[in-house]
């Protein structure tokens, strides 16, 4: 999904799935989100005050994260922008796995890479910021953050629901306050729409 | 594994096979075997399909043991791919079963007088080679499909398809994997061309009758490798992301970081990453009813690997890992899960590296052979290398060959060898080690363990620029010793993050092997390999300046962060000032 810097909401959509389906919305995540954030805040406090993360989770599992495509070490001081992209991840393999994390030994070998606070932009003030969930983080972070609902692009809802077996899944679809049967369900609607989703099993 | 098989292709009335003790070689084991007895019998500047050369086939010093891990196999010879040194290095299940009949390693030496194909077969009381010309030109999997009809399923084997009989440069040797199929290569450097140039098909291993090799301190080994084991499964790569998505979960983070080598280097990032990252491979697989978890050989407890099924539940290979992924997909521009598992399994069957083949595409379609992202002309292109045809013939020798033929300035190559899955602008401290390493562009050659675990040459700055050059010299001799004792670098993470779980095989290593280990032991290991390769190279003919990137890393931009090469030469030719 591009990331798009509207709030805006055309469509509400809210799906419950029994849960040995729900895995099947995480690549959603991996594509990336909008979500509400204090622009001007710091990382850390987005993960812990938006994403209501505890400490120890951020320490523990947490250990790879992107800020507009840069390696992040510092989550104190790298501060969220406006349309800020952010990506989370758990430990990686291999050398250059090892390179992302934060603060690691390795992080040398990625400096030219690496986030460097260059914004001080202390407006806070509610906006969005793309978020992306991988691997673990997804499964770990998934089924609460789509409970809560993600704002996505319809055709990116609709090239999941291309998959049928998903449609399986599904106890009910309501939009729009309407509950649909998931077996006749046309997601044609979807097309340039902005989709507020939320999962629930 | 206490001697030495050595068979000579050239003896006078056909092959001579020779049993010897382990003399100088004694203590040695995979990649420190292998490249002592290439630095010291092979004439640097053979010709690496002539006479002189040697394939060398040696499993690490723990194979055929109950260690965890322990059944990497090492393959060394003077590559015709670099004209260098090389150590491939290859999972499945061979290194068990030859550690267990009991050789340190095979040496394949001399030139047969004609084109007659080989089979060896090796088992506890005799070796016997016959001349068999009815494999020739046969797949790989036709081919175990034959050995297991003739000698039953308890036989591993090592092989090559027909791009080693061609003795083509980006030509693999396969390793059988526990299902008996031969899904595991030593990829890198041509070796499989160097077993063709010697005649041999395939070699069978049959280990009935024989035993797990004993440890000299049983008790300690065992409480040490309880230890190793439950620390591989604590640690969150080796114990839970290795083992749901293999090595592909890196899609994602390579290509968030602007470093994912896409449609030949030219970009950082690529678009259709989502479509076959490490996430969508492994639910593709499950729905499928194939596996996301599995081992390429018995005592793997990470099992990093995987069974892919095609649309109908069909087996249609392994589970291809990233840099097969990457190497077929995003470098070519290609997003289509099943279509690179086509080439992979075309690959393994040709006998071919997947790195190189799919390096080698896509500088075929900056040529303008096919278009970037092109699935069809893909396979197409692997097809021919099969076949042999001169455009086969052409791409089956690699990128650098083929970027010549094709006038392509864009050819990702160090040492003639082609680069793996992460741009070198990006995380440039892999540029160091792709520059340097004696193997030419190598991810492997410095993969493991670092300085402050091993007390290798001192603690690290983070901050000081040189840090880089520092971490690629210490890994490149952290990798070397690990890839010596035959147990898979991915245990690296585990003992990287753990020091409960490095002591553990500190204690593994020596409750084997009767003999303290110590980091300063491993480090010395590590430097003596990595000394006996670059003297090799060096007498011939490599100099510094085989030690460097192509020059348009230093001046093409790489999106979306635009940046270029900073290392200097001068922090190149460091490395090696231990
Ligand atoms: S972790 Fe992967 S490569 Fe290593 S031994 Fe296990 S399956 Fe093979």
């Amino acid at each position: 999904m591009d990331k798009s810097n509207t709030d805006k909401i055309d469509i509400h959509l809210t799906v419950e799935i029994k849960p040995e389906f729900l895995s099947l919305f995480f690549r959603l995540l991996a594509n990336g989100f909008n979500i509400k954030a204090e622009i001007g805040s710091s990382l850390k406090e987005f993960f812990l005050d938006r994403l209501g993360l505890v400490e120890t989770y951020l320490e523990d599992r947490v250990q790879t994260i992107f800020l507009n495509g840069k390696a992040v070490d510092n989550i104190e001081t790298a501060l969220i922008t406006e349309d800020s992209t952010i990506a989370l991840s758990a430990a990686m393999p291999g050398l250059v796995g090892a390179t992302f994390r934060r603060g690691g030994r390795y992080a040398p070998m990625r400096e030219k890479i690496s986030y460097d606070t260059e914004v001080n932009d202390h407006r806070h003030q509610e906006g969005l910021v793309f978020l992306k969930l991988f691997n673990m983080i997804a499964k770990e972070m998934g089924p609460e953050i789509l409970k809560r609902g993600i704002l996505v692009k319809g055709e990116d809802l609709a090239d999941l629901f291309k998959n049928r077996e998903i449609l399986s899944g599904c106890v009910s679809v309501t939009y729009d306050n309407q509950i649909q049967n998931p077996d006749n369900f046309d997601d044609t609607f979807l097309q340039e729409k902005r989709v507020l989703l939320k999962i629930l099993s | 594994m206490d001697k030495i098989l050595r068979i000579n292709m050239g003896g006078q009335g056909g092959p001579e096979i020779k049993t010897e003790p382990m003399g100088d070689y004694s203590g040695l084991a995979g990649r420190a075997m292998t490249s002592g007895i290439v630095s010291k019998e092979v004439p640097p500047l053979c010709h690496p399909l002539g006479e002189d050369n040697k394939l060398v086939i040696a499993p690490g010093m723990l194979s055929g043991s109950l260690a965890a891990m322990s059944g990497r196999i090492s393959v060394g010879c003077k590559s015709p791919l670099t004209g260098g040194i090389k150590e491939s290095n290859s999972g499945g299940q061979p290194s068990q079963v030859l550690a267990r009949i009991g050789y340190a390693a095979i040496v394949i030496e001399g030139k047969p007088a004609d084109d007659t194909l080989y089979k060896v077969f090796i088992n506890k009381d005799n070796v016997e080679i016959t001349p068999d010309n009815s494999l020739k030109m046969l797949g790989n999997y036709d081919l175990v499909d034959k050995m297991k009809a003739a000698h039953g399923d308890k036989i591993a084997c090592i092989s090559i398809g027909p791009a080693g009989e061609m003795k083509m440069s980006a030509a693999s040797i396969a390793f059988t994997d526990m299902e008996l199929r031969p899904t595991r290569h030593a990829g890198r450097g041509g070796t499989g061309a160097v077993m063709g140039s010697k005649g041999v098909k395939v070699i069978v291993l049959d280990g009935e009758g024989t035993q797990a090799r004993s440890p000299k301190d049983p008790d300690k080994f065992k409480e040490a490798n309880k230890a190793f084991t439950a620390g591989l499964k604590k640690h969150p790569v080796t114990g839970e992301g290795l083992p749901a998505y293999g090595t592909n979960v890196l899609t994602n983070i390579l290509n968030e970081a602007g470093a994912y080598p896409t449609n030949n280097f030219s970009s950082g990032r690529f678009d259709g990453a989502g479509k076959i990252s490490g996430e969508t491979e492994a639910e593709t697989e499950t729905a499928r009813g194939g596996n996301p978890t599995h081992g390429c050989h018995k005592g793997c407890v990470i099992q990093c690997s995987g069974i892919y099924n095609d649309k109908d539940g069909n087996y249609l290979t392994k589970q291809p890992e990233y840099e097969t992924i990457w190497a077929h997909g995003g470098n070519c521009g290609i997003d289509d899960l099943d279509a690179i598992a086509m080439m992979d399994r075309l690959d393994d069957d040709y006998g071919l590296d997947t790195i190189e083949m799919g390096a080698t595409i896509a500088v075929a379609m900056e040529a303008g052979l096919a278009k970037f992202g092109d699935a069809e002309a893909a396979i197409g292109f692997v097809k021919e290398v099969g076949k042999g045809t001169p455009l086969g013939r052409v791409l089956g020798n690699g990128a650098a060959v083929t970027g010549q033929v094709f006038g392509v300035e864009r050819v990702p190559v160090v040492k003639k060898q082609a680069m793996p899955a992460y741009d070198p602008r990006a995380v440039q401290g892999i540029a160091v080690t792709y520059a340097t390493t004696p193997m030419g562009a190598d991810h492997t050659a410095g993969y493991a363990v670092t300085a402050n675990i091993l007390g290798v040459g001192g603690t690290v700055d983070p901050l000081k620029p040189e840090g880089q050059v520092e971490l690629s010299r210490n890994l490149q001799i952290a990798t070397a010793a690990i890839d010596s004792t035959g147990m898979c670098l991915f245990i690296a993470f585990a003992i990287l993050d753990q020091a409960d779980t490095f002591q553990a095989l500190l204690d593994l290593i020596s409750g084997f092997t009767g003999a303290g280990m110590t980091g300063d032991d491993v480090t010395e290991l590590g430097k003596s390999v990595l000394k006996n390769e670059r003297n090799f190279n060096a007498a011939a003919g490599f100099t510094a300046a085989d030690d460097r990137l192509p020059e348009y890393f230093k001046k093409e931009a790489l999106p979306p962060h635009n940046v270029t090469l900073q290392v200097t030469d001068e922090e190149l030719d460091s490395v090696f000032n231990w």
